[in-house]
């Protein structure tokens, strides 16, 4: 009886193709756009990653990553006196303008670093060493800024090339691979002190204070006693939800509470839904109602209504997943392009593919249930009745 | 002679449609027996209840009153899960319409009462090609029911009817869609097929045309049997 469901189902093309292309839409847009959010509120976080560092003490206003309310210098040495503090180093972190050969402006993510220990550098050079930034002026840059900070696209900047941050010379001699900045612009690195002669001057300029907890110390232990002894507040600088002070979490909860980021996405995902079960359950209610007439003389027959009703979840679970697979399919196509592009952001973690097959059952089995009703309420012996 | 052993056996059976003041009273009391080896026809004017009957026989349709025995099986105590799987097994079915599926060929349609019964396809195809070898379309088995005239179609039906070997044939109209030389053929074929030992068949049809090709003729109206009497005896000028 399953290879005659199939075939039933097959031999309707038209109908079998309106049911994949409904499931495939519905699964392309909840997995595309599901995945360009949270490669979204990855972007959100991409200073923590760029700037690695087990706890982040910031001003006590602070909620995001991307908020910055600078500290005074001199609780950079409170942070340090705390216990189970190993070290603990300066950041600064600020939205700068950069002015091009061509005379345009260019906005740029500036991360200003510890010179001596370089906490915070970037952790993947594909040109130059760290150790340059000692050299006068030095900048390191991520990839995106090379094209970004060029005046001709096709000409990308390249090691030794020399560009303005606020009208003060930046010369690259480093280059790294970084994640990319929410607000979409470059990520330069160089020392603290230079960072803070290029941004404009400013009575406290410490963004942030990184840290390191002593060997055997949990991150947040030692960043409540961090918060306990400074007032300041502590951030652990973890995987997502891993605890009630982790950053990235505190970040992306920032943007999904405070922006109309998530109703938009959202949105989109719920009209992939409502697509797809409004495609998926009028034509497969169709498909049962043009072949009423087959599944009467089946029941007449002796099939009983479990087997009518496998035969419909079968069809439904063949339409369901080759649906599923091609839509899965073009999503993930969809990511690989974006990734290659580096943008649009694009992150699909595994629960995507398996909460947007969750969905798809539940459009499949909507989509069933009307038809076994359907079937299920017919009279057996309406096939004598003409 | 010996007597005739009783296929089917309906004692006072009623039926009705509806509720409070549109009820209709469609079966009044119905007794009917179809015997073994025998063509029974029904024969009346549209209306009188041969379309119910027949799905009472047939096990598709529960009487409000009445004993109805088929093959020895009291159907009018059984579950209705029971009757399915009675009809499954020992019940062919043949349509006014063919009810043919368009969309698989004709030794797939000629394979459905066995799928039914849980066999798989890779041994239900021999026994349906057999099955449509002997209603004479051997050439057509790889067809689809659309690409045979309305006779051929007819006669994968019938293929599709006997291919599990069932004691009873339930046959709607089953010349009505068929002109009249095709519906000779179809019903020659069908009284060959029904020579088998132990196999009855009950045809309702208004097509007086066939009447010939039945063992026994009962007759219809408003409900109730007017009368059933060998073919040998019917009156064939006072129904023309």
């Amino acid at each position: 009886m399953f290879r005659l469901a199939l075939k039933m189902l097959f031999g309707d093309s038209a109908k079998y193709l309106m049911l994949v292309f409904g499931v495939m839409f519905a699964t392309f847009l909840m997995t595309q756009q599901s995945s360009v959010f949270c490669g979204l509120m990855r972007w959100t976080t991409a200073i923590l990653k760029n700037a690695p560092a087990p706890i982040w003490v910031v001003e006590t206003e602070v909620r995001q990553v991307n908020q910055t309310i600078a500290m005074r210098d001199t609780d950079l040495g409170r942070v340090r006196s705390c216990e189970g503090v190993e070290w603990a180093m300066p950041l600064y972190s600020g939205v700068q303008n950069v002015r091009l050969e061509n005379g345009s402006l260019t906005v740029v993510q500036l991360l200003g670093i510890d010179s001596t220990t370089f906490a915070g550098a970037p952790q993947r050079m594909i040109e130059g060493s760290i150790q340059a930034l000692r050299q006068p002026n030095a900048v390191i840059v991520d990839d995106l800024a090379l094209e970004r900070l060029s005046p001709d696209p096709k000409t990308p900047l390249k090691m030794g090339d020399v560009f303005e941050i606020n009208d003060q010379e930046a010369r690259i001699v480093g280059i790294c691979q970084a994640m990319r900045s929410f607000t979409g612009g470059p990520f330069i690195w160089t020392t603290y002190e230079r960072a803070l002669s290029y941004a404009p001057p400013q009575r406290k300029m410490l963004s942030a204070i990184l840290v390191q907890p002593i060997a055997g110390r949990d991150g947040e232990s030692v960043a409540a006693s961090i918060e306990t002894s400074t007032g300041l507040k502590a951030f652990t600088n973890g995987s997502f939800q891993s605890s009630d002070r982790e950053f990235n979490t505190a970040t992306m909860f920032w943007y999904v509470k405070n922006t109309g980021i998530p109703i938009s996405f959202g949105t989109t995902v719920l009209v992939g839904l409502i697509v797809g079960v409004a495609i998926s359950c009028q034509t497969f209610y169709l498909f049962v109602l043009d072949n009423l007439k087959h599944y009467g003389a089946l029941k007449a027959m002796g099939a009983s209504n479990l087997k009518l009703c496998l035969m419909l979840l079968s069809q439904v679970t063949v339409v369901g997943l080759v649906g599923y697979g091609i839509g899965l399919a073009l999503a993930s196509g969809f990511g690989l392009w974006a990734i290659g592009n580096k943008q649009p952001p694009f992150f699909m973690p595994d629960v995507i593919p398996f909460a947007v097959l969750g969905v798809i059952v539940v459009i499949c089995s909507l989509a069933s249930l009307l038809g076994i009703l359907r079937v299920s309420l017919l009279d057996a012996a309406v096939v004598f009745r003409g | 002679m010996s007597t005739p052993v009783i296929a089917a056996s309906a004692r006072s059976i009623t039926k009705s449609f509806g509720a409070g003041n549109a009820k209709i009273q469609v079966l009044h009391g119905i007794d009917i027996d179809a015997h073994e080896s025998e063509i029974l026809m029904l024969l009346g004017p549209s209306g009188c209840g041969k379309t119910t009957l027949i799905s009472i026989l047939a096990g598709t349709l529960t009487p409000d009153g009445g004993e109805l025995m088929v093959l020895g099986e009291p159907l009018h105590k059984m579950r209705k899960s029971a009757i399915t799987r009675f009809r499954a097994m020992n019940v062919g079915f043949i349509f006014q319409q063919f009810n043919l599926i368009p969309t698989i060929t004709c030794e797939e349609n000629a394979a459905v009462p066995l799928l039914i019964q849980g066999m798989s396809l890779s041994k239900a195809l021999p026994h349906a090609r057999k099955s449509l070898e002997q209603v004479g379309l051997a050439d057509h088995m790889k067809k689809r029911p659309n690409q045979l005239s309305g006779g051929q179609q007819q006669r994968v039906a019938i293929a599709r009817a006997l291919v599990h070997n069932p004691r009873l044939i339930i046959c709607d109209e089953p010349t009505a869609a068929l002109d009249a030389e095709n519906g000779q053929r179809v019903m020659e074929l069908f009284r060959d097929l029904m020579r088998q030992p132990g196999r009855c068949a009950i045809v309702v049809t208004h097509d007086h045309r066939i009447l010939r090709y039945s063992d026994r003729i009962a007759t219809m109206n408003d409900g109730r049997i007017v009368e059933s009497v060998p073919t040998a005896e019917f009156d064939f000028d006072h129904h023309r």
